[in-house]
């Protein structure tokens, strides 16, 4: 993560000084980010030298007992949720995203996914777009 | 005299039908997240934030209050019957809350966590209403070098009361500054960091950040590993404490009130550390100190009394100078700003129906949070059994809609995945992500005081020394940085072999 940050705070400098950091007394609009970008430089460097120190077993633990396949499952539920949306509409994605949710994580048996699924989706549809009078796409559920 | 028409109008605005019900709806709400883990008040008020478009700003701050102060109530009932804090600010809850449910003793636990919060609550908020005049009348002579020391104050007190490491609390500071900074430069109208995306002309917004650092990032953090927890099976009766337990409590509840009120007005983790100052009070006052974590009720009375009063006291920055002190507080100033409200010193001369309304408020749901936490504690304990299996679909499910439904845009939903994504891995990796928070809330007003104070001074750095309340400000944060340095300097002297 530190070296992430270290890139980040180079290429916020960077591009800082292209915006143009100003004269102190009439700042530019990258005197800010340069600022923050520099500061994000040293304390990066000075948290990756911390582990150096103190060595990596206990960034590595951090991530030993992850169930990456069920994380990646919920990302591209998530992904798939804004693709789908528009095309086919609140109702059909949003049943079929919280059936996945219900079924594919963490499996239910089916009566419970499907009536969890169908409620959450009415109720919300319910409350989100009749009684806060939102907008959601209809998609091809459209009748209009 | 005038304090006294404010508090009835205060009244009148707190009373009324909607206003009553969206008070309701948040210390129900908050009672909830308090009790239920895996998500937390933060989570609660993002999920929220965008249901606050489509109701009046009194309403919503009504709301979202009573979410904060709720869920102090609530994570007292998990501490005690699970021996899980419901909120880190319960924490010292399960020392004896759990043990006084393990000898039959729940009942009592229970009604004085609930009786405590009730009365600090109360008090906190009779405090709040007497500090916060005099304090947005001193800021009125604030000019921009005051507030960006306070503001740099706030943000360091912060990462220095952080539990992790504090170069980490500092890094996500900075990193929250710089997502603040994307968007249009207010000074030329240059726009920064937007790589030629126009959603990204008015900067990133803040739901769906904070709906992804703090919903997505937690759901993808508890399925990877599952909350299991088993409820203590024992009979909960006897909710009233009896005489000798009510004579055991008050003195460590106004203890608590104090310590909590006066720790939540400073920025930092004031509702996280005065609990724990009051148990340590409590208990190097106490003739029987051993009683301690054995069950002693002024252990429980204490830290619930102070949790609760830190979460009144929280308002005073944030009413006044417009400095929120803590992550819940930063959140609110967002959905004020999200109405085009900006708190300050002229707050309550501008808004008198948001703040009376709001701080009378506060006190009708410290009634409706006692009447719902005592007669309804086998509801709660009900809800402790709902499995996570059930509740995480739905907490994405209001990530998604809340995230879309601001501006109708599956930008906004894109973005707060990748935050969610974000979020996770920095969480993983033990950033913690409340500075990020604040500093990003922050980032546009620091930046605007910052530049503001130099074109003043000519470029010179010396108005911030110049200026008594700036130069304590900026006194302070300097010493904190330096013996912080001091500190990790040391540290690394020590693991070097």
């Amino acid at each position: 993560m530190s070296i992430l940050f270290i890139v980040l705070s180079i290429l916020l400098c960077l591009d800082s000084v292209k915006m143009g950091i100003g004269e102190l007394n009439n700042p530019g609009p990258g005197l800010m980010p340069f600022s923050a970008g520099i500061l994000l430089g040293i304390l990066s460097v000075a948290d990756l030298l911390s582990k150096t120190s103190s060595g990596p077993k206990g960034e590595e633990n951090r991530f030993k007992e992850v169930k990456w396949g069920r994380l990646l499952l919920i990302i591209i539920t998530l992904i798939a949720f804004t693709v789908f949306l528009p095309i086919l509409g609140y109702l059909l994605t949003t049943f079929l995203v919280m059936l996945f949710l219900y079924k594919g994580i963490e499996p239910q048996k089916w009566w419970v996914a499907f009536s969890g699924a169908f409620l959450s989706t009415l109720l919300t549809y319910l409350l989100f777009a009749i009684a806060l009078k939102g907008f959601f796409p209809e998609g091809m559920l459209s009748f209009r | 005299m005038e304090f006294f028409a404010n508090v009835i109008y205060g009244f009148q605005v707190a009373c009324q039908p909607i206003n009553l019900l969206y008070c309701f709806i948040g210390v129900f709400i908050g009672t909830l997240v308090g009790v239920l883990p895996g998500i937390g008040p933060a989570g609660a008020i993002s999920l929220l934030l965008p249901v606050t478009f489509h109701i009046p700003p009194v309403s919503a701050i009504i709301m979202l209050a009573g979410i904060y102060y709720g869920s102090m109530y609530g994570g007292s009932t998990t501490s005690i019957l699970v021996n899980i804090p419901g909120e880190a600010t319960s924490v010292v809850t399960c020392l004896d809350g759990y043990q006084m449910a393990r000898e039959g003793r729940a009942g009592p636990a229970l009604g004085i966590a609930a009786f405590g919060s009730f009365i600090a609550g109360t008090l906190s908020v009779i405090g709040l209403m007497f500090l916060v005049h005099p304090l947005a009348s001193m800021a009125l002579r604030f000019g921009p070098p005051e507030f960006f020391a306070l503001m740099c104050l706030g943000l360091i007190l912060i990462t220095y009361l952080a539990r992790g490491s504090m170069i980490k609390a500092l890094m996500m500071a900075v990193f929250g500054l710089a997502l603040s900074f994307v968007g249009m430069d207010i000074f030329t109208a240059y726009q920064r960091f937007t790589f030629n995306i126009p959603q990204l002309m008015d900067g990133i917004g803040l739901i769906p950040l904070v709906m992804g650092l703090f919903g997505i990032s937690e759901v993808l953090i508890n399925i990877g590993a599952p909350v299991t927890q088993e409820i203590l099976k024992t009979k909960i009766g006897h909710l009233f404490p009896n005489l000798r337990e009510w004579k055991e409590s008050i003195m460590p509840i106004v203890r608590g009130t104090g310590i909590g009120f006066f720790l939540g007005i400073l920025p930092g983790a004031g509702a996280i550390t005065s609990p724990l100052m009051s148990y340590a009070i409590e208990k190097k006052l106490s003739k029987s100190p051993e009683k301690f974590g054995t069950g002693a009720i002024e252990g429980v009375a204490g830290p619930e009394a102070a949790n609760n009063a830190a979460s009144g006291g929280a308002f005073i920055p944030l009413l006044s100078l417009g400095i929120p002190p803590n992550i819940m507080m930063a959140l609110l100033l967002g959905a004020l700003m999200i109405h085009g409200i900006f708190p300050g010193p002229l707050f309550i001369k501008k808004y008198p129906d948001l703040f009376w309304g709001t701080v009378v408020s506060m006190y009708i749901g410290n009634v409706m949070l006692l009447i719902l936490n005592l007669p309804l504690i086998p509801l709660w304990v009900q809800v402790l059994k709902i499995p996570y299996k059930i509740l995480f679909p739905l907490i994405l499910l209001f990530c998604l809609i809340g995230a879309y439904s601001v501006n109708n845009s599956l930008f906004d939903v894109t973005l707060m995945v990748l935050f969610g994504i974000l979020g996770y891995f920095l969480r993983r990796s033990g950033f913690e992500l409340a500075p990020l928070v604040l500093a990003f809330v922050l980032g546009p007003f620091m930046e605007s005081a910052f530049r503001r104070s130099l074109i003043i001074s000519g470029g010179s750095f010396s108005i911030f020394f110049h200026r008594p309340i700036a130069r304590f400000a900026l006194t302070i944060t300097l010493i904190l940085l330096l013996l912080s340095t001091i500190q990790y300097i040391r540290r690394r002297r020590f693991l070097r072999p």
